[in-house]
Order: C-alpha cells, then sequence, then structure tokens
C-alpha cells in the first residue's frame, strides 16, 4: 500500500473537498499517520473545518431567555471581584496562631528528643533524623515553611498555610 | 482584544458580553458531552465562573472560545467521570443487544428529517451519542457544536489534528450504523 505523498495530497484533497465521507477507514488511517509526521500537512489539516451537517447538530431547545438571564445573575454574582475574599495584607498578626501551634509543636518535639524512653516503651515510633526536604510544592493559594527543632535541628516540621484570607 | 481586558479587569458588562457570544457553544458541547440538560446548565455556569476567575491569567495564545470550550469539555468529562456513567457501551448492531434506541414510526413514506418530531430526534440521537466512547464522544460534541476547525478541536482536547480527524470520523460511522434512517447519505460504505 503506497504512501506516496501524491496519494497523501490526494486524500487530503478529497478530505477538504468532500469531507470524511469521501474517506475509507484505511484512507483515514493513512492521513492521520502522515499528519502526525509532517507539521506542514498537520497545519493545512488544522485549518479545514468538518463539514457541519445539521442532522448531526439537533439538539433539545436551547434555554431560554430567563434561564439565560438567571444563569448570568449566578455566574456574574460568584465571579465579580467583589465577590472574592479580601486579600489580608500579610502581617505577623496574620501567622500569629499558626506560630503558637508551631511554637507549641516544637516544644513537644524537644521534649520528645529528651525524655528518656525505656527500652520497653510501645511507642514505636521515633524521629527521623538527617532528613533533607529538596523540593516542596503546595497549590496555587497555599504557602509552606519548615521548622526545624532538635539540638542540631535535625527534626523538620512542615506548615502548610491558606494564605487566600 | 479590549473585550477581553476589559472582561479581565472586571468589567461586568464586558463579561456579559462574552457570556451572550459563547453560551450556546458552550452549552451544545455540554449537553452532547453530559447528555443531560440539567447538567449541561450546571457545567456552562461553573466553566464562566471559573473563566472569569482565571481571565486574567489568560495568555490569549489561542482564542477565547477555544479556551472555554476546553475548561466546558474537562468540567463536562470531571461530572461525567463523577456520576460514574457507564459512557463505552458495546452494540453489536442496532436492535441486537445493547442498547435500545427509540425508533421511528414505521408508516408513512415521507423521509425520516422530516417525519420525526424534532425533540424524538434529538433524544435519538443523545441515545446514540451516549454509546459512544469518551474520546469519540467529546470530539464529536465539540463539532456538532459547530464552526470549531480540526485545528481548535485539537487544541480543546490537547491531540494532534489527524486524531481528531480520525476520531470524528469513527464516532460518525457509528452513528450512522446505530441511526441509519436519520444518516444523511445512508449507512457508510467501505472502500
Amino acid at each position: 500500500m503506497s504512501q506516496s505523498p501524491y496519494n497523501i495530497s490526494k486524500l487530503f484533497d478529497r478530505l477538504a473537498e468532500q469531507g470524511l465521507d469521501a474517506l475509507s477507514p484505511d484512507d483515514v488511517a493513512r492521513l492521520e499517520a502522515a499528519a502526525n509526521a509532517n507539521p506542514a500537512l498537520e497545519a493545512r489539516l488544522a485549518r479545514l473545518t468538518p463539514v457541519p451537517e445539521p442532522i448531526w447538530q439537533t439538539l433539545p431547545p436551547m434555554p431560554d431567555d430567563e434561564q439565560w438571564d438567571a444563569m448570568w445573575a449566578r455566574v456574574h454574582k460568584r465571579s465579580t471581584p467583589q465577590a472574592q475574599p479580601v486579600r489580608r495584607r500579610l502581617t505577623l498578626r496574620t501567622y500569629l496562631r499558626p506560630i503558637v501551634a508551631a511554637a507549641a509543636c516544637v516544644l513537644l518535639a524537644l521534649v520528645w528528643n529528651t525524655y528518656e524512653r525505656s527500652e520497653t516503651s510501645a511507642w514505636p515510633v521515633e524521629w527521623a533524623h538527617q532528613v533533607e526536604i529538596n523540593n516542596l510544592e503546595v497549590p496555587e493559594g497555599e504557602t509552606a515553611f519548615v521548622l526545624t527543632a532538635g539540638e542540631a535541628n535535625e527534626i523538620p516540621v512542615i506548615w502548610v498555610l491558606n494564605t487566600q484570607g | 482584544m479590549r473585550l477581553l481586558a476589559d472582561a479581565a479587569s472586571g468589567d461586568g458588562g464586558a463579561r456579559r458580553q462574552l457570556f451572550e457570544m459563547h453560551r450556546e457553544a458552550a452549552y451544545k458541547t455540554a449537553l452532547r458531552i453530559t447528555g443531560r440538560n440539567e447538567d449541561a446548565l450546571d457545567v456552562v455556569q461553573d466553566a464562566f465562573i471559573s473563566a472569569f476567575d482565571k481571565l486574567d491569567r489568560f495568555e490569549r495564545e489561542s482564542g477565547f472560545k477555544t479556551w472555554l470550550l476546553r475548561i466546558v469539555t474537562n468540567k463536562a468529562l470531571d461530572l461525567l467521570r463523577a456520576r460514574k456513567v457507564r459512557i463505552a457501551v458495546p452494540l453489536e448492531t442496532s436492535g441486537e443487544a445493547g442498547i435500545d434506541l427509540p425508533q421511528p414510526d414505521s408508516a408513512g413514506s415521507e423521509r425520516p428529517g422530516a417525519a420525526l418530531e424534532r425533540g424524538e430526534l434529538a433524544e435519538r440521537l443523545r441515545a446514540a451519542v451516549e454509546t459512544l466512547p469518551p474520546e469519540q464522544r467529546t470530539v464529536f460534541s465539540l463539532y456538532a457544536a459547530g464552526d470549531l476547525t480540526y485545528g481548535e478541536i485539537a487544541e480543546i482536547l490537547g491531540v494532534p489534528p489527524g486524531t481528531v480527524m480520525s476520531r470524528l470520523y469513527h464516532a460518525r460511522r457509528r452513528l450512522r450504523e446505530l441511526l441509519p434512517d436519520l444518516a444523511p447519505d445512508g449507512p457508510p460504505t467501505a472502500e
């Protein structure tokens, strides 16, 4: 089965002039492969508009004006700048509560680190040491920071805060 | 461009204009993918809210319509996944095991497209489209919304134009097999 440029060009012309109905499944597969391998052909294909057929565009009635107006009212209300939470300027007061919580956590870590655990302790968990955090990704609108504890700052505590109000 | 800039800055009039320009294409696309009027309305509403919220980050490398329809398509597909709708239904041939599609009245010699009520016709088409695999369904939905090139549909879906062409070909072929009386030129013939 020849895939010469001439044949592909004829297939493309047939598609452009007569639409998809003029092609067989094999024609479509060949044309697809050729377009994926040839940027120029792909660009030509990209500019084509598939022939619309009214039968395939049959739909139930569209929403009426009242429905559209109601939808617009909801869209407008939920997307206007005034509808967004006010972004607070980040100050020490913004972080006060999480800082206090973080400090309490660090204090707990220090106490734990100096507490003499017996060999028969039922608590199987130990603090991880020599931890290195190479990357920390958080969603947009949130910020992360790491506090360390321990005598040699070897115990990391990760905090993630929502900064959008 | 001015309209987009005004809308991005929060101009309600500009946003309303964008809404009115693109709401029908958005609705048609959402309806084809979700198959339900109520879901389509929810998708369109959420898509416009999302689009306006992100408009200041819209890079304008593509048109607003293309960008909006990408949002619509993704939200419609998310809704389908959430509903856990079984989209792909193996169907041997029309009339055999599988989906029972509403059939037209057999009486009368008028052309089917003229004889059927619009609502019944739309329902038959909707039921048939729901049997398409997701990738064919989304391509067909965007094609049926009208006026999009292969390249625009490709950009919306993030696939090559050749893939769009192939999926649309097979989607239309499948629909003609399911709805032979509605196909413009009868069932497709393989060469």
